[in-house]
């Protein structure tokens, strides 16, 4: 009996030393699929550290684990409007540009800069990718679908619902944009009779609703169209591509203009690991890395350098890569009053119970 | 003997501190506005219970019972007829049929619901393989079937124990008495085995009820739940604490705790050891 | 005449819904099986057999490490929940009638109580204690939910133990440490280890409490699976591999039991023949 407890404890000890680790530990909030594992285990190697990510599947989801105080986290990929919503609650830190040795070496987008510097946000962000929403379609099933976002635009994905199986993204800030833009609204609207119409425009719609769902949804065709985020559509497109299978689906932006969103790294104000961090980014951001890191997750990169690169030399040349076309029209998230937030939130329950 | 009593002690010590200790915090967030993740000075209100009359959390909480209710019905239907037929097979036979019931349960559950889904999709592998087409992602049907798929071992389980528990002697005297079969069944085995059919019930409803991967995997996400609320006040909504949302979640937890206490004490009412829960 | 044939009705009845039972738990099994051979990352469409996820399993991939937090958590929880809850028990059923039953009844809360309340209560416990949310939280969880399982199997054998083999064994010169793992232990082994294998199973499998209580630092198979499921590039068809080998072990820890059984009743009636 002794012997078996001594065993016992033994293999406890073990495991216990197994679930330890004495490197020290990098810790993210990511989204799915939004950096390449290969780079991140030489980062890894590099600097003889463990980088452990946390997947989140919506902005709100995002805050939400790094508000809850019990885990310290180093580093999120919020998008824009977030981003403003974690400064006022305390929850990133400022960006010390000069620790970062790559900063240098790339330039944001002009365009983009322009929108989200006025947000009051530039100090801390350093901007990953950036990209559209708009309409994935199955063109196997229904290649009509192609020309209907051409001529109705917006309307193609809201006045169909009877005749296609849709999908909606099941994020209050996206859902309710795509309203929004749908009646010739801003994205941002305040307005409660336009967002009353927008709540109206959603529940009279027949959608099913998901994240990461709707993109194989409709690729398999149990969906005809979703809305989704441009580079849902583009990494399946190019990982169909890489592996010879026939591309039955197709993304189109309405021609009246789209929501432009712009992921970045942030650091977390938790964060006990700030140096590591910073190389972290400062990894991210060097053209050896950065390049195959676009070429994996198959988002725009927010830099011209790379995106010209992308283009050229690794054959992004869907006219969709380009979040921000010349001429194209072309609005971002602002945070907005907490009263709005809460009322988005309101109205995605309110649509999604409406069956 | 009387010495190994104090071996209980710690024991009282550790449900107080995991059960005791939340159920107080749950009371105080749900009838508060006390930060979780920043406490402070709080005020105690109803003001969550306004969460109750959004016709969201309405619906959510009749889709939660109708599924789960229809569920665990259909669990019964089938499950009390196995459950009985199993208790009349040879003990060699009775046990390998059981382990053939829990083996299932030891593949993944997300992995079980992935399956299902790609069962119900009219275009997936399984109309590749097996030539099966069936349409039925995102309806009512398809999150029924899944809770029966996930759930009806536990229905079988308690039955089986508490029949196989009965005297057969009983069965005997009632013939002896002229009862036939139907009689039999009715009036002296089904009444017997009462108190397995409601822990079978507590222990596939109450997990029907409270599933949030179930319904955004089998229900397109047309489905707001139970457990789907709780999950997106608790994960995925609680960044704002002037959103309140872990107050409405831990108030919608409360609620769901009360009915867990009903239907423990059903079960503890025909089962005061707790014998027929596993 | 009349009997037979209703027998055989009755019998009919049965094996029809045993084998629907067994359909609708073996399906699934059989897509699973069906997607961990076939040569597609997403698994949208068969693509031809392969055998590489299983290789894949054992070379190194993304689910290592989950795969190792899970056994390393379900090993553990299991050793620890099995033991506290042996001595629990013990001292459970040495109580007079009254409170014991009222010990029980506290014991089942847990087991009755939906996964997503008692996962939520931790989730509360440990942010009060200020626990950084990682492998030491999700193993007390794991503890906490599977011990009432442990002590709920092994106090039917304890109370069909002679309350006075105790005391006998004290009269007899065993210290009170002896007389509790000499004679009693021995006699609720298989309370024991049935209760052993309840916890195991629970936390093998578990996704809600792991789900709420894991933070940063800590991913099992079935929060990985949660988060990565739907991504075209972070999924691995391995996870399907690893599922069909975990199901392959088990039915033949379940076959080989039953043959070890089966042999030793055979010594048996040897034995009295």
């Amino acid at each position: 009996m002794k012997k078996s407890v001594s065993c016992l404890v033994l293999l406890l000890s073990i495991l216990v030393l197994v679930g330890c680790n004495a490197r020290p530990t990098l810790h993210i909030v990511n989204w799915g699929d939004y950096m390449d594992p290969d780079l991140i285990a030489q980062f890894e190697a590099e600097y003889h550290c463990k980088v452990n990510e946390k997947i989140a599947t919506s902005n709100e989801a995002i805050a939400s684990v790094l508000e809850a105080s019990a885990s310290p986290y180093d580093l999120a990929v919020p998008s824009e409007y977030m981003v403003q919503k974690l400064i006022d609650l305390g929850l990133v830190s400022p960006i010390d540009f000069s620790r970062l040795e790559h900063w240098e070496n790339v330039t944001v987008f002009p365009e983009l800069e322009a929108l989200y510097t006025p947000m009051g946000i530039g100090d801390y962000v350093v901007p990953y990718a950036w990209g559209t929403i708009g309409i994935l379609y199955n063109t196997q099933n229904h290649p009509e679908i192609g020309t209907l976002i051409a001529e109705e635009g917006w309307g193609a994905l809201f006045d169909h619902t009877q005749q296609y199986n849709v999908g909606m993204y099941d994020s209050s800030r996206d859902a309710v944009a795509a309203a929004l833009l749908y009646l010739g609204y801003s994205v941002n609207s305040e307005d409660v009779g336009q967002l009353a119409l927008a709540e109206q425009a959603l529940i009279s719609g027949r959608f099913s609703w998901g994240e990461d769902l709707l993109r194989t949804s409709v690729i398999s065709g149990n969906l005809d169209m979703a809305l989704v985020y441009s580079g849902d559509f583009l990494s399946e497109y190019y990982l169909a591509e890489a592996d010879g299978i026939t591309i039955g689906f197709d993304y189109g932006v309405p021609e009246a203009g789209t929501n432009v969103w712009m992921d970045a790294f942030v650091l977390c104000s938790s964060s006990k690991n700030a140096d590591l961090a910073y190389k972290f980014i400062d990894f991210f951001l060097q053209a050896d890395h950065a390049l195959p890191n676009y070429d994996y997750i198959g988002y725009a990169p927010c830099y011209t350098e790379y995106f010209q690169t992308m283009v050229t030399d690794y054959g992004y040349d869907l006219p969709v890569f380009d979040p921000y076309p010349q001429a194209a029209v072309r609005q971002m998230y602002v945070y907005g009053s907490d009263t709005r937030s809460q009322r988005v939130t309101q109205i995605l329950a309110n649509a999604k119970d409406e069956d | 003997m009387n010495r190994l009593r104090r071996y209980s002690l710690p024991y009282l010590v550790w449900m107080g501190i995991f059960i005791l200790i939340p159920t107080v915090v749950l009371l105080i967030l749900a009838f508060s506005d006390l930060s979780l993740y920043r406490p402070g000075t709080f005020r105690l209100s109803l003001a969550n219970f306004a969460i109750f009359s959004l016709p969201t959390t309405q619906r959510a909480i009749w889709n939660s019972f109708r599924f789960a209710g229809i569920a665990a019905a259909i669990c019964f239907i089938i499950g009390y007829p196995v459950a009985f037929y199993l208790s009349k097979l040879g003990i060699r036979v009775r046990k390998i049929l059981i382990s053939l019931l829990i083996v299932p349960l030891w593949s993944n559950m997300l992995l079980r619901i992935n399956a299902w889904e790609k069962i119900f999709t009219a275009n997936s592998i399984v109309t590749d393989v097996f030539g099966l087409s069936i349409s039925l992602v995102g309806t009512d049907a398809a999150i029924v079937l899944g809770m029966v798929a996930m759930y009806l071992p536990f229905m079988v389980f308690p039955i089986f124990s508490v029949l196989e528990k009965m005297d057969p002697k009983l069965v005997e005297a009632a013939r002896d008495l002229g009862a036939n079969d139907v009689q039999t069944f009715f009036r002296v085995v089904f009444p017997l085995s009462g108190g397995g059919v409601i822990s079978g019930f507590v222990m596939t409803f109450l997990p029907a009820l409270t599933t949030f991967v179930l319904p955004a995997y089998l229900g397109l996400g047309k489905y707001t739940l139970i457990g789907t609320l709780i999950e997106s006040k608790f994960i995925k909504e609680a960044a704002d604490s002037r959103a309140l949302s872990i107050n409405q979640g831990s108030l919608i937890s409360l609620f769901l705790m009360i009915l867990s206490i009903t239907a423990f004490l059903l079960v503890i009412r025909v089962d005061k050891e707790g014998e027929t829960l596993i | 005449m009349r009997k037979v044939l209703r027998d055989r009705l009755y019998k009919g009845i049965g094996l029809t819904f045993l084998a629907a039972t067994l359909l609708i738990l073996y399906a699934p099994i059989l897509v699973i099986l069906v997607l961990s051979v076939n040569d597609s990352r997403r698994g949208y469409a068969w693509e031809g057999f392969t055998l590489k996820w299983y290789s894949a399993l054992f070379t190194g991939s993304a689910l290592t490490e989950p795969i190792l937090n899970t056994l390393a958590v379900a090993f553990t929880a299991t050793a620890v929940a099995t033991v506290l809850g042996t001595i629990f028990a013990i001292g459970i059923n040495a109580l007079e009638k009254k409170r014991r039953v009222k010990m029980v009844l506290l014991n089942n809360i847990p087991v009755v109580n939906p996964d997503i309340v008692t996962a939520i209560s931790l989730m509360i416990v440990f942010s009060l204690l200020s626990l950084t949310f990682g492998f030491g939280t999700v193993l007390l969880a794991h503890i906490f939910f599977s011990m009432p399982y442990v002590i709920l199997s092994i106090l039917p054998a304890l109370r069909k133990l002679d309350a006075n083999l105790y005391e006998a064994g004290l009269d007899l010169g065993c210290s009170r440490g002896q007389a509790v793992t000499k004679v009693i232990l021995p006699n609720i082994a298989t309370g024991i280890f049935s209760g052993a294998m309840m916890a195991f199973t629970m936390s093998i499998d578990d996704f809600v409490i792991t789900y709420f209580t894991s933070g940063a630092n800590y991913m099992n198979v079935s929060t990985w699976l949660y988060s990565k499921l739907r991504l075209p590039q972070a999924f691995t068809p391995a996870a399907y591999a690893y599922n069909i080998i975990i199901f392959a072990v088990t039915i033949a820890v379940i076959v080989s039991s039953n043959l070890v059984n089966v042999r030793k009743e055979r010594l048996k009636n040897e034995k009295i023949g």
